[in-house]
């Protein structure tokens, strides 16, 4: 295998938030949405400089948030979600049910030019969020809204979690085992996945503006960020074949052969999408023969949609574990890299965090965080260039930048500032 | 539908995407109103032309290579061929945006890399999307979507609580890796604006599912420990499951995080006093006693359909959605009244049923205008058209047979 060790000039985690893509652009994010959060950090780590305006009254709080089980000890938590989502951001608090902490914010959006928050409509109205009076304030200003289901339809002001939204979008009922309870995509997943969309489509109004003048509200619906990547397939199924997507445990529906399977030190996942790949798996976990069984049962050999997988996927598993259980992982995935054939380690997080092709990538980036000490974040999946992508400050304290903000931005007395706090607005 | 308000507008982007991740990324640029150009060859057929929910096995019959390529024009031109790269050249002096996601050196290996092409156009901002990257240790990995979501460990996560891993079912990375991919073409294309400046980006689908798990690498560094298998478990939340309802495989999802949601559920479920034990009153206690609470859950939803269950508890404020499948979203009175699905015509199939646009901009919101296009639909626009092209130097092509 040939070595490459040149980042052909894509440079990543090394800049300054003055050379990012972004640089230049303002942006307020309102709350402590998992969504808003996630698009915001990515706008932050391209450049754009983003004022978190937490609730004072729940700031510590929301600080706990997490989203791993860890079985030892219920509601433990350790701060990584909060430390993960607000690298880059500059923090203060403001009480927006409050009539002064209202008008503090039409301050702030002023000369801003993306607001992005994930409250329900209701409660964005009863906060001074509404697109009407944001708009007459500041008719730059692009407002972004994240919420489970949209800004309008029924279901518009519906509580949901991410196992709600992981359910309410397809995502679920395919994983997992018939006659066990579906299970939902890990880790906040659709919170992230739309914030990712909701990054997207901002960056869309950003253009856009230049080409009309004026900012404009985005709508993202969470449960419709999931639909959109998963229902390519199954949606004409439904409609045409009445076909309905089952879940099959570690089988996974294909052409050919696809799914999980256990070796001698851990499991593998494999996909095999045509006959050649298949013949070339079967070598490689047979020593270079072809098992007996192969040309035994038709059904084995030819491409006969899913039904090879749907109605012998357990059958198979039986047959090839045995095999499976004649090497390692690595074994497996370095005869599969020499034959074509997809074989995948399944890697612990840790084994991720120390992984050799990622840390010599300069992926992760040490920061110092108030809450975890000396820690590697990931970075971002983009390198440019031209723009550096960075990791640079931790996410703030409550309140930490309410001096720079309010004091520096808006030019606030400092006992103006004493006021609001004693008046716990801020 | 008009186009000139998309914010896309007037883009021209050149989309070597295939299979999922790279032409998932085509996509979304094109659902925002740039001209996207899908370039195929029939010498070497894109597979998601041939996948497995398509029945009737022609390469103009694949809903998922429909639903994924819609709003594109399409061009056939064997790039292996040294005038089907010029041409491509070409193509590219014209246009802003290349996107590509074939194996690190593909590209270059025709004169189609970054390098190259700035020479034909400097401010072409360029976007490959490798598997593992291109450059590190492992940069020549074959690997397709399950084998990058067990890399990346989330496979690992995915199962039931302490279980064996399940793994998921979807293309997860191509999705997160095209997402990131349009992303950082807009983002370019902001800078580009500015400066006027072009780049080259390498979005790594590896890294692409690894940044969405963030929470679990620092998780990991902070406690020592692997996250395992999850199941539907949360760390702060109790009930917080999928619970089974009346009929054949329906389910429920009930998510409680605060004391007064848990108050307005156990009010809505009529007060039973299996759930007024001192155990379940505090957050801890739900949480010490999942599976117990689990199993009064279930003997309450198992009498009522899913969306019963949810007009029941949604009112009061508590967390309940019905556990869909895609047939079950098609009819949910939400994504209809949404217009979350639509139908385009096409020549071959008459009609194609998609997921609309994941976003709704007030002002310049983009759509769903074309279908996806068949092969080399689009030679005679894009060569004559765009390009400029006489009758004699088309026929040179086809004879050299760049045009496949």
């Amino acid at each position: 295998m040939a070595h490459k060790e040149s980042s052909n000039g894509l440079v990543n985690q090394s800049g300054n938030p003055s050379q990012g893509a972004l640089s230049g652009l303002k942006v307020i994010e309102i709350g402590n949405k998992i969504g808003a959060a996630y698009c915001c950090k990515l706008l932050a780590d391209m450049g754009a400089e983003v004022v978190k305006v937490e609730d004072p009254a729940t700031a510590e709080g929301d600080r706990q948030e997490g989203s791993i089980w860890s079985g030892d000890r219920p509601d433990e938590n350790t701060g990584c979600l909060f430390a993960y989502l607000n690298t880059n951001k500059l923090g203060i608090t403001l009480n927006l049910r409050t009539k002064s902490g209202k008008s503090i914010l039409d301050h702030l959006v002023r000369d801003v030019d993306i607001l992005v928050e994930g409250n329900s409509p209701q409660k964005a109205k009863e906060i001074g969020l509404d697109y009407g009076r944001l708009n007459r304030l500041n008719s730059r200003l692009v407002v972004t809204s994240i919420t489970p289901f949209g800004q309008t339809g029924p279901y518009q002001e519906y509580n949901a979690y991410a196992i709600n939204i992981s359910g309410a979008s397809s995502a679920s009922k395919s994983i997992g085992e018939l006659g066990r309870e579906p299970l939902s995509v890990p880790l906040y997943q659709p919170h992230f996945q739309s914030g990712l969309m909701a990054a997207t489509t901002t960056c869309g109004a950003i253009l856009a503006r230049e080409l009309i003048g004026r900012g404009q509200h985005i709508d993202i619906g969470e449960t419709e960020v999931w639909l959109t990547h998963l229902a390519g397939y199954g949606l004409h199924g439904f409609i045409f074949h009445e076909m309905k997507v089952v879940r099959k445990g570690r089988t996974m529906a294909g052409l050919f052969p696809n799914g999980i399977l256990e070796c001698k030190d851990g499991e593998v996942s494999f996909s095999t999408n045509t006959g050649r790949q298949w013949k070339h798996f079967l070598e490689i976990v047979g020593d270079g023969e072809m098992p007996d069984w192969y040309s035994s049962n038709p059904a084995y050999t030819e491409t006969n949609f899913q039904q090879l997988h749907r109605e012998y996927g357990d059958e198979l598993r039986t047959r090839l574990e045995p095999l499976l259980m004649r090497k390692t992982r690595d074994e497996l995935m370095k005869l599969g890299q020499e034959k074509h054939v997809a074989l995948a380690p399944l890697r612990t997080i840790s084994e991720v965090t120390s992984d050799s092709h990622l840390n010599a990538r300069g992926y992760f980036t040490e920061v110092e965080d108030p809450q975890l000490g000396k820690v590697k974040f990931p970075g971002q999946p983009f390198r440019f260039s031209k723009t550096p992508m960075f990791i640079k400050y931790p996410a703030p304290t409550p309140g930490q930048h309410n001096e720079e903000i309010y004091c520096g931005r808006l030019s606030y007395s400092n006992e103006y500032l004493s006021q609001l706090k004693q008046e716990e607005v801020i | 539908m008009e186009k000139a308000m998309y914010p896309l507008s007037g883009f021209r982007v050149v989309d070597f995407g295939w299979v999922a991740a790279g032409a998932a990324a085509g996509k979304i640029l094109a659902d925002m109103g740039a001209e996207v150009i899908k370039v195929e060859t029939t010498t070497r057929l894109d597979t998601t032309r041939f996948s497995p929910d398509n029945v009737e096995r022609s390469p103009e019959t694949d809903p998922g290579f429909h639903a994924i390529n819609r709003n594109k024009l399409g061009i056939t031109v064997d790039m292996t061929k040294p005038e089907g790269a010029d041409l491509l050249k070409k193509l590219v002096r014209v246009s802003d945006v290349v996107l590509e996601n074939f194996a690190p050196g593909v590209m270059k290996r025709f004169g189609l890399d970054y390098e190259s092409l700035r020479h034909e156009k400097p401010d072409v901002i360029m976007v490959s999307m490798p598997g593992l990257g291109s450059w590190g240790p492992d940069w020549n990995t074959i690997a397709y979507a399950p084998g990058i979501a067990a890399l990346s460990g989330l496979t690992g996560m995915i199962g039931y609580c302490g279980g064996k891993a399940v793994g998921i079912h979807v293309a997860y990375s191509d999705f997160s890796a095209a997402t990131n991919a349009a992303m950082a073409v807009l983002a370019a294309l902001i800078h580009r604006r500015r400066t006027g400046e072009g780049q080259n980006i390498e979005v790594a689908q590896l890294e692409a599912l690894v940044s969405c798990l963030g929470e679990a690498i620092l998780y990991c560094q902070a406690t020592g420990k692997n996250p395992g298998t999850l199941g539907n478990r949360h760390p702060m939340m109790a009930p917080h499951n999928n619970y089974q309802c009346k009929g054949e495989d329906k389910w429920v999802s009930i998510a409680v995080k605060t004391d007064a949601e848990w108050e307005m559920l156990v009010k809505a479920m009529g007060n039973p006093s299996s759930l007024r034990k001192d155990i379940f009153s505090t957050r801890e206690g739900r949480l010490s006693h999942q599976e117990e609470l689990d199993n009064i859950m279930t003997s309450w939803t198992v009498n009522y359909t899913p969306d019963e269950v949810t007009d029941i508890l949604q009112p009061v404020g508590v967390a309940a959605c019905p556990v869909m499948d895609i047939g079950e979203c098609y009819l949910n009175r939400h994504f209809q009244e949404r217009e979350d699905f639509t139908c385009v015509e096409h020549p071959v199939t008459g009609a194609d049923f998609i997921v609309n646009l994941p976003w709704r901009m007030s002002e310049t919101s983009g759509g769903i205008y074309r279908p996806a296009p068949m092969l080399g639909q689009h030679n005679q626009y894009i060569l004559e058209d765009i390009l400029g092209l006489s009758q004699e130097e088309i026929t040179f092509l086809e004879q050299k047979e760049a045009l496949k």
